[in-house]
């Protein structure tokens, strides 16, 4: 597979995103509207603003404890009749669901949404096995019949117009060309009852599984996610390894957040606590429930303190909701199905940091997405520590440094300003060299060779013939015995 | 049948916490604390006694709540008063798919004692139920039950809780008591006592987890909340009601019964 993440891809797609007027429009459009309806409900829980810190304790509790969830959890699910299968990797859990869907004959699947099967590839194997998979999330669907990618965590078909929608509807379903959302929705309705109807296997994520009760659940407001989970004879359901809380009581807590985060609401609209499969004498149910828990790479994430809280994510999308580089840039150009300052920080540790390395680059660290996090994640702190990996290479990571003269810059940088002397003649030097180099007044323009980067999109001040030590040396100043 | 890594798994996550974690035995107390908190203690209490008039006031919460959800919620004086409306309703509103009415309900005594089936046997519309016969074949059974659930134009439920503050509806999964029926057919009823209604989720999962006779049944196989009727805004960000689930919903609160 070629990479997605290149430097290229990275900046053509931007391109392509920032010079779509309809698509900033609509990028916009979310965020004018999300952005501050979540923030504002943050503040009206019972708890107050500060539940926020509170879901985070909580977070970070059960990921301190995971070895120990996802037994309780497995275990569980087992004493219910259902099958756990822990995957170290995506291969292994693609080929163990192909299997299961061997082993019950499936034809057609129904897929509610869920990151990590993307992550995984599940659509293009199970495709490649004969296998019918229908995406049943309204704006998934679109984007699948479209041939394209999701845009958004929660709105996968933002950057479509209802005008592009309609066409697409009356190419694909035959329908007569029409672009009011309400008929379209109807008509994506009709088709997928009939393929709810018929399929054999419905395939689910997990937003959060529950350990003390052996749940896990989905959330979902249009009811795809229970049809898929409910009238197919085998349910399987793929769930990244962080995505469990121990208690109830915890579930409260970021159930409302994630609720608050992922569409400004109270509660989603259908939340559904599957822990097996429907038992033979209830009316109905599947015959079979599969749970895949996903490591692929999350143990080593787990192992760096460093980035061990980016497993406290509940991947709902209010980072996106607010940030100005997602807002103009879109999420095709972030590569993956995890896209703003959550794909920023998670694409790089999954995908490799050299890799993907331009997204963490690409953010401007202004903290909104920190605090639009409702389990306080510290987004800009994970970003700064990939580029000082990225710069300074690091074993565990596999990483390279990304530029080899800036780090030995960076590093002649560091020594100079641990050595007072050095630096100010140095600085003095360079006082002098550039008025050699440059007009008198007026910022420089241009930096010579290699230094060129630099200035391409800014200028520098000069340095002053003054510079402030000196100026600091003669100032007079408050004795600090006074000050304190 | 592909290895289990069950094992490995664990083990490398085990590995990755680092070597300073204590052991499982310690941490497993400290994460699934046995005792009842006294915060929670006293929230029972308070739910297991509270008055008619602040049930009255969690009766207008859930109406104001239900309204931005496009869920109507009326309050009824008794079950006869229940069974008209739910009839009056299936008069009215046309079947989405196809033209025959019909509806299908959960057996459950609530349920059974509105007596629907003689109240819409007149207008010659067939209420089934997804009563399941231990005697007879399963399979065919659930074939059969499956089929009146998608030939059904309204589905009506009972629920375990509803909660005022989101007006979410609470159903555990139970037998004789389909799933489906609040998902498949195009209108979902769902009929409720009033001293079901609770505040919120806060409420609710206490209970969950320690009242006795909750405590003792667990969440069952499968549980679900429903707030309102199925909606998507997946188009250029404009809410539609009707993606995949019901396209409405009502609930009766039964004030006597
Ligand atoms: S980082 Fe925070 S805001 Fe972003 S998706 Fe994860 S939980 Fe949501």
């Amino acid at each position: 597979m070629d990479n997605p993440f290149t430097t290229e891809q990275y900046m053509a797609k931007s391109r392509q995103a920032i010079s779509d007027e309809r698509l900033q429009g609509a990028l916009a459009g979310v965020q004018a509207r999300l952005g501050p309806a979540t923030q504002k409900m943050y503040s009206t829980q019972p708890e107050g603003p500060g539940i926020r810190h509170q879901a985070h304790d909580i977070r970070q509790r059960c990921i301190e404890n995971l070895d120990i969830l996802l037994e309780e959890l497995a275990d569980k699910v087992a004493e219910n009749g259902g099958k756990v299968f822990f995957a170290k990797d995506a291969a292994q859990a693609v080929s163990y669901c192909l299997e299961v869907a061997k082993e019950h004959g499936v034809k057609t699947v129904v897929k509610g949404k869920s990151m990590v099967t993307e992550e995984v590839g599940l659509n293009q194997a199970l495709e490649a096995q004969g296998i019918d998979v229908a995406e049943t999330d309204l704006g998934e669907y679109i984007i699948q019949l479209a041939g394209e990618k999701p845009s958004h965590i929660i709105a996968p078909a933002i950057h479509k117009t209802r005008e592009q929608v309609g066409q697409l509807f009356a190419e694909k379903l035959g329908i007569d060309y029409i672009s009011d959302p309400a008929v379209l929705t109807q008509a994506a309705r009709a088709a997928l009852r009939e393929k709810f109807l018929a399929a054999d296997m419905g395939i689910t994520g997990c937003n959060l599984a529950c350990a003390e009760t052996g749940h896990i659940t989905t959330v979902s407001n249009e009811g795809n996610i229970r049809m898929s989970s409910t009238l197919p004879r085998v349910h399987v359901a793929f769930m990244g390894m962080e995505r469990v809380v121990a208690t109830l009581q915890d579930h409260d807590i970021l159930f409302r957040l994630l609720s608050c985060g992922a569409a400004a609401q109270k509660l989603g609209g259908y939340i559904s606590y599957v822990g097996g499969p429907g038992p033979v004498d209830y009316p109905d149910g599947p015959e079979a429930f599969h749970l895949i828990i996903i490591d692929n790479g999350r143990s080593r994430i787990l192992a760096d303190p460093a980035f061990r809280e980016m497993l406290c994510c509940i991947r709902c999308s209010a980072c996106l909701n607010v940030c100005p580089v997602y807002g103009k840039i879109g999420g095709h150009a972030y590569g993956s199905p995890y896209s703003g300052p959550v794909g920023a920080v998670v694409t790089p540790l999954l995908a490799g940091l050299n890799r993907a390395r331009d997204l963490c680059l690409g953010e401007t660290l202004c903290g909104a997405c920190k605090e639009a996090c409702p389990v306080d994640i510290d987004l800009p702190r994970m970003l700064r520590e990939l580029r000082f990996r990225l710069a300074e290479g690091d074993e565990t990571w596999e990483a390279t440094p990304v530029s080899r003269p800036e780090k030995y810059a960076m590093d002649a940088f560091a020594w100079f300003t641990c050595h007072p002397f050095a630096y100010g003649s140095a600085l003095f030097s360079a006082s002098r060299l550039q008025t050699l180099a440059y007009e008198k007044g007026g910022p420089i323009r241009q930096l010579p060779g290699p230094l060129a980067g630099w200035t391409r999109s800014r200028n520098l001040r000069k340095i002053s013939s003054r510079p402030f030590r000196t100026r600091w040396k003669s100032m007079k100043r408050p004795k600090l015995r006074t000050m304190l | 049948m592909i290895q289990n890594h069950r094992t490995s798994f664990i083990n490398t996550i085990r590995q990755s916490l680092g070597p300073d974690i204590e052991s499982v035995d310690i941490r497993r107390k400290r994460i699934f604390p046995m005792t009842l908190s006294k915060v929670s203690q006293n929230l029972l209490q308070e739910v297991q006694s509270r008055p008619p008039k602040d049930r009255e006031k969690l009766l207008a919460r859930l109406m104001d709540q239900a309204v931005p959800l496009n869920l109507h919620v009326t309050p009824v004086e008794d079950l006869k008063d229940a069974a008209r409306q739910i009839a009056a309703l299936a008069r009215e509103k046309k079947p989405e798919w196809g033209s025959d009415k019909a509806l299908i309900r959960w057996s459950h005594p609530l349920l059974d004692a509105l007596d629907l089936e003689s109240v819409l046997a007149e207008q010659h519309i067939p209420v089934h139920t997804t009563a399941m016969y231990p005697k007879a074949d399963l399979q065919q059974q659930k074939k059969s039950i499956r089929k009146n659930t998608i030939a059904s134009f309204m589905g009506i439920t009972a629920a375990d809780y509803c909660l005022a503050d989101t007006a979410t509806i609470v159903m555990k999964t139970r037998p004789h008591q389909g799933r489906a029926v609040s998902l498949v057919p195009s209108i979902h009823v769902a009929v409720l006592k009033q001293d079901q209604l609770l505040t919120n989720l806060t409420e609710l999962y206490t209970i969950l987890d320690f009242e006795k006779k909750e405590q003792k049944q667990g969440l069952t196989h499968h549980m679900v909340f429903i707030s309102g009727p199925s909606k998507t805004a997946d188009i250029e960000l404009t809410m539609v009601h009707g993606a995949h689930g019901p396209k409405e919903m009502h609930i009766f609160v039964v004030r006597s019964c």
